[in-house]
């Protein structure tokens, strides 16, 4: 396979990984409405948290760029047991403390009114995303011994042994257990990410596609390190997925409470091995490519992105400027021209697994039918 | 299934096919009694490799006109749906409406209309689909064309 890691990191780098103005963004608006709970459950003479936690993509580090920049946050509010007491001085139940942190977030200030859910209480922002807020409780017991061992509860339609934590954790663990490097985020969390962009590549998918969580489950149990080969690793793991997944679509969580993320007919899980069905023929042109041009051209259409063409068109021009520095001018302009008519010929001739609009169809003038 | 002139919907469309769902749609709308108006809506389907495939027809919704020989669709009906399937991964690919005779041919309006739609419209596709279904049930008899701002142009 013709070694494009540099090119694969590169994209990477350039077009999905979350530059760091839009990280900061984000945690801004995280700690804002951190800082609106404490105060509002203050004023409302509820109890204070022990702590939050970021969770999800964002705490994995995991977030991949859309162009709709409609990125969602897993905030966790933490507090402990015995802070949490019902009207009676009983224990709070999972509803009522959702409701109490509801009511903290929910001052009057937003366009759209956050929501309850049944897990987390989602704030929904006017440019598109949304923070979610589950809340946990922790749970400190004392065995005969004296010991003492803590566990956490979400709150959910009733307390639930769930913590989000144990999945930055195991994510963590696996990316440093298991990555061959430990520079740019370790290969295994390099990885995810770029698959996690091939799922939202097109924009059709997304909503039907295999969740992130889903995505980085399966990856975990595909992954094949590669050190320095990017590029190998992901075709490696791409092509691992695709036979789990005809070998079965279901993916049970790797921590606690082991829920099942997909089961054995899950259509998102369908619905991504039928996207990689597709892309088959992609990573076969990926793997045969005798050539750099060859399988820049490959790695686009696995994306649906010009970004490696367009690196090959720049490598020709950049060496065609280094080789003709000694040339006369007209040569190199002729030159280029040719190889710019030749890069352009070659992008019309090459298959891209799918086109689709990028925009809906924004209908015009009246008609009638005769 | 229609063999696609290059690039007729989208760089890399060759064949153009739609779902037994749909059809069935189209053909249960068909004028086949003298007091049946005429009926129609839009096309929505998936791009997909070389094969775009036309997998939902929506139907008359009651804010549109009817009558045997005309019908005229709420544009706000239809930017609605529009958006809806577009939120769901499907996108417009064009119009279907009924004609009471066996072997449906575009008339003078249908033609005009559909040019004008296409160059009034926003949107990325090099052609739109204008489907007729006549009150045949025989899928030769369908007629499917391409639709850009100068021509139409059958594929059946």
């Amino acid at each position: 396979m013709i070694d494009c890691h540099k090119h694969v990191v590169a994209y990477h780098n350039d077009e999905i990984t979350l530059p760091e103005a839009e990280r900061g963004e984000m945690r801004n608006r995280r700690n804002a409405n951190r800082n609106r709970i404490k105060t509002r459950l203050k004023a409302n003479e509820k109890p204070a948290p022990a702590f939050f936690a970021s969770q999800g993509s964002y705490a994995d580090k995991t977030m991949v760029q859309y162009p709709d920049k409609d990125y969602d946050i897993d905030d966790g509010v933490y507090f402990r047991k015995e802070d949490l007491l019902g009207p009676n001085g009983g224990e709070m139940t999972a509803l009522l403390a959702r409701k109490m942190v509801f009511d903290a977030i929910n001052d009057g200030s937003f366009k759209t009114p956050p929501e309850l859910h049944t897990n987390c209480i989602r704030v929904l922002y006017a440019a598109g995303y949304n923070v979610d807020v589950p809340v946990y409780r922790i749970v400190t017991e004392t065995d005969i011994f004296g010991n003492e061992t803590a566990y956490v509860e979400l709150a959910g339609a009733d307390w639930i042994r769930s913590d989000a934590r144990d999945v930055s954790t195991w994510f963590d663990d696996v990316n440093q257990s298991r990555s061959p490097d430990t520079e740019n985020g370790r290969q295994f969390r390099r990885i995810v990410r770029d698959i996690k962009k091939l799922t939202n590549s097109r924009k059709s998918w997304r909503k039907r596609i295999l969740s992130g969580y889903g995505v980085t489950i399966l990856a975990a149990e595909c992954y094949v390190p590669f050190a320095g080969r990017d590029d190998y690793s992901l075709h490696a793991t791409l092509r691992a997925m695709h036979n789990r997944l005809k070998f079965s679509l279901a993916l049970q969580s790797p921590v606690e409470p082991y829920d099942h993320v997909a089961d054995h007919d899950d259509a998102r899980s369908k619905y991504f091995r039928a996207r990689l069905d597709d892309l088959e023929s992609c990573l076969d042109d990926i793997a045969a490519a005798e050539t750099e041009d060859e399988a820049l051209d490959a790695w686009s259409d696995l994306y649906g992105d010009d970004y490696f063409s367009d690196r090959k068109a720049k490598a020709q021009t950049e060496a065609l400027e280094t080789k003709s520095a000694d040339g006369s001018l007209l040569g190199l302009g002729l030159a280029a021209a040719g190889i710019a008519a030749g890069a352009a010929a070659l992008s019309a001739a090459r298959a891209k697994p799918s086109w689709e609009p990028s925009q809906a169809v924004s209908k015009g003038g009246g008609r009638t039918n005769a | 299934m229609y063999d696609l002139p290059k690039r007729a919907l989208g760089p890399h469309a060759k064949r153009l096919i739609f779902t037994p769902k749909t059809l069935k749609v189209l053909y249960s709308e068909r004028q086949l009694k003298p007091y049946q108006s005429e009926s129609g809506g839009q096309l929505f389907g998936e791009f997909a490799n070389d094969v775009v495939t036309v997998t939902t027809a929506s139907t008359p919704s009651p804010k549109d006109q009817r009558s045997r020989y005309r019908f005229t669709r709420s544009r706000n009906t239809e930017q609605a749906e529009i958006d809806h399937e577009f939120s769901n991964g499907l996108h417009y690919i064009g119009d279907w409406h009924t004609h009471p005779e066996p072997r449906p041919a575009p008339s003078s309006k249908d033609h005009s209309g559909a040019r004008r739609l296409f160059r009034t419209s926003r949107h990325e596709l090099p052609n739109f689909l204008l489907v007729i279904v006549g009150t045949s049930d025989d899928p030769a008899d369908l007629y499917v064309a391409l639709v850009n701002g100068r021509r139409l142009k059958q594929l059946s």
